[in-house]
């Protein structure tokens, strides 16, 4: 059991390390200002921004919106409707902490991890990263470091909006079923809101952003040749990385509530 | 004179027994396989994308074993590869294909690259649609665009994979012909072709022959 355990960790550090490294490569690839690559690079990158941030924005509004009005309500037949104070604290906690950089993280891996380890695992099987590789291009600085960055601006770019809407969604139906005004409720939330809570929301967002396109691009290159291997490396990108938000979200929100305290 | 690319004592899991070969400035090569599968494998040796099972590889006087990522890079940028696919990268249209080298290693405005590209498809007579993707193009029209990138780069060595396979007749004589008068545009150029089809030794008299199938030069 115990030696089980031990494998188990060992092989979850060897991942991790992993990750850190792609991303590490992908940080070293980036192009030098005066070399003419960065032009196809930066396209790749405004792709990856406008599939995963752009064509994401609709679901992230709608799931946003929700979440805001089933939060209020809850908050609201549990505190009351006259406690503004508290329901702008309990948003603020669970929203801008935790929900907002959590929830798009997780609609990220579902709609662009997926496509990703799966674009990257068709590609190996084509012999087109081959390809790729010699026109002299190398596939870190392509394919890997567009995606990373292109992704991990999308996420953070997301959660702002998640958590905007879902204030939004929050006041929308304080204001229709309890009467709450909007200088009550926006009062609420800004004396609740600090600068540590939009750090620990960004921060969350940037890790997030980075590891989940890590995993996805790691597993979609590991495709050998058969095809049978794209949607199980589509699967283990998926189950990774959320694996690796949930992981991160605990370190970081630990990590946080110890440099609060200090 | 400096050998492009060295061979020595190579082999392959598809290959029988070890090969070598030497190519120097100005030859053309025919590499005679024995079958298909062994091309992309022998073009990927070639140019350091593979280690051989055994013995060595020179690409411009340097072991490619020994070779960093970032110097085989530097090396392959003299290089072109047309592969017998077309090897085109399936989320890039036609044009995006074609160009992209250009894009990536030159530092030229989009004027040039577009005349540029226009000129080298005018050249092998392409016909098919440039905002395509590769999905939604034949294989001959694959194949043109993946030797039109491999020119457009004017490269020292060009290595043509499976040149013919999947063209007609009138096709093959004319991606030879056109591959034969790319070959003497630069005097220093080696231009290599791996096939497994004889009738590409007939069709190119002045060629090496090298018979990987019996380790023979002809």
């Amino acid at each position: 059991m115990i030696s089980m355990l031990g494998h188990w960790v060992l092989s979850l550090v060897d991942s991790l390390a992993s990750l850190v490294k792609i991303i590490i490569v992908a940080f070293k690839s980036f192009p030098n200002p005066l070399n003419p690559g960065r032009r196809p690079i930066s396209l790749v990158f405004l792709k990856q921004v406008y599939f995963t941030g752009f064509e994401s924005l609709k679901i992230i509004i709608i799931i946003s919106l929700t979440i805001g009005t089933v939060l209020i309500t809850q908050i609201i037949s549990l505190v009351g409707a006259g406690n503004e104070p508290l329901i702008g604290k309990v948003l603020v906690w669970v929203v801008i902490r935790e929900l907002g950089p959590l929830l798009t993280a997780i609609i990220v891996i579902a709609r662009s991890g997926t496509a990703i380890a799966t674009e990257l695992g068709f590609m190996k099987i084509n012999g087109e990263i081959d390809s790729i590789e010699s026109l002299g291009i190398p596939k870190e600085q392509y394919l890997i470091l567009p995606r990373i960055f292109g992704v991990t601006t999308a996420v953070i770019i997301l959660t702002i909006y998640f958590e905007i809407f879902s204030i939004i969604g929050g006041f929308l139906v304080a204001s229709i079923g309890w009467h709450v005004s909007f200088e009550k409720f926006s009062q609420g939330i800004f004396s609740s809101l600090t600068v540590m809570d939009l750090s620990v929301s960004a921060a969350k967002s940037l890790f997030f952003g980075l590891f989940l396109t890590a995993a996805c691009c790691r597993h979609g290159l590991e495709v050998g040749k058969s095809a049978t291997q794209i949607p199980q490396a589509a699967t283990k990108g998926v189950m990774q990385s959320l694996f690796l938000v949930f992981i991160l979200d605990g370190i970081i929100t630990f990590a946080s509530l110890a440099f609060r305290s200090n | 004179m400096t050998d492009m690319i060295r061979a020595e004592n190579i082999s392959l899991a598809e290959l029988s027994g070890a090969t070598s070969f030497r190519m120097t400035g100005g030859e053309m090569i025919i590499l005679l396989t024995p079958k298909d599968e062994v091309n992309v494998s022998l073009t990927k040796l070639l140019i350091g994308l593979e280690k051989p099972h055994s013995g060595k590889v020179f690409l411009f006087g340097s072991d490619t074993a020994t070779l960093s990522e970032r110097e085989l890079h530097e090396r392959r940028r003299r290089i072109g590869v047309a592969y017998g696919s077309g090897g085109l990268v399936s989320n890039l249209k036609a044009w995006e294909n074609l160009t992209l080298p250009l894009y990536y290693h030159q530092h030229l405005n989009h004027d040039d690259i577009e005349t540029r590209g226009v000129a080298v498809l005018d050249r092998l007579g392409y016909t098919g649609t440039l905002m395509a993707l590769p999905g939604h193009l034949t294989i001959s029209q694959k194949k043109i665009i993946g030797v039109a990138r491999a020119m457009l780069i004017a490269p020292d060595v060009i290595l043509y994979e499976s040149p013919v396979s999947g063209l007609n007749q009138e096709e093959k004589n004319n991606y030879l012909k056109i591959a034969t008068e790319f070959h003497r545009e630069k005097p220093d150029r080696v231009s290599i072709f791996i096939t497994s089809n004889r009738d590409v030794a007939l069709s190119l008299p002045e060629a090496v022959v090298v018979n990987l199938t019996k380790g023979q030069i002809s």
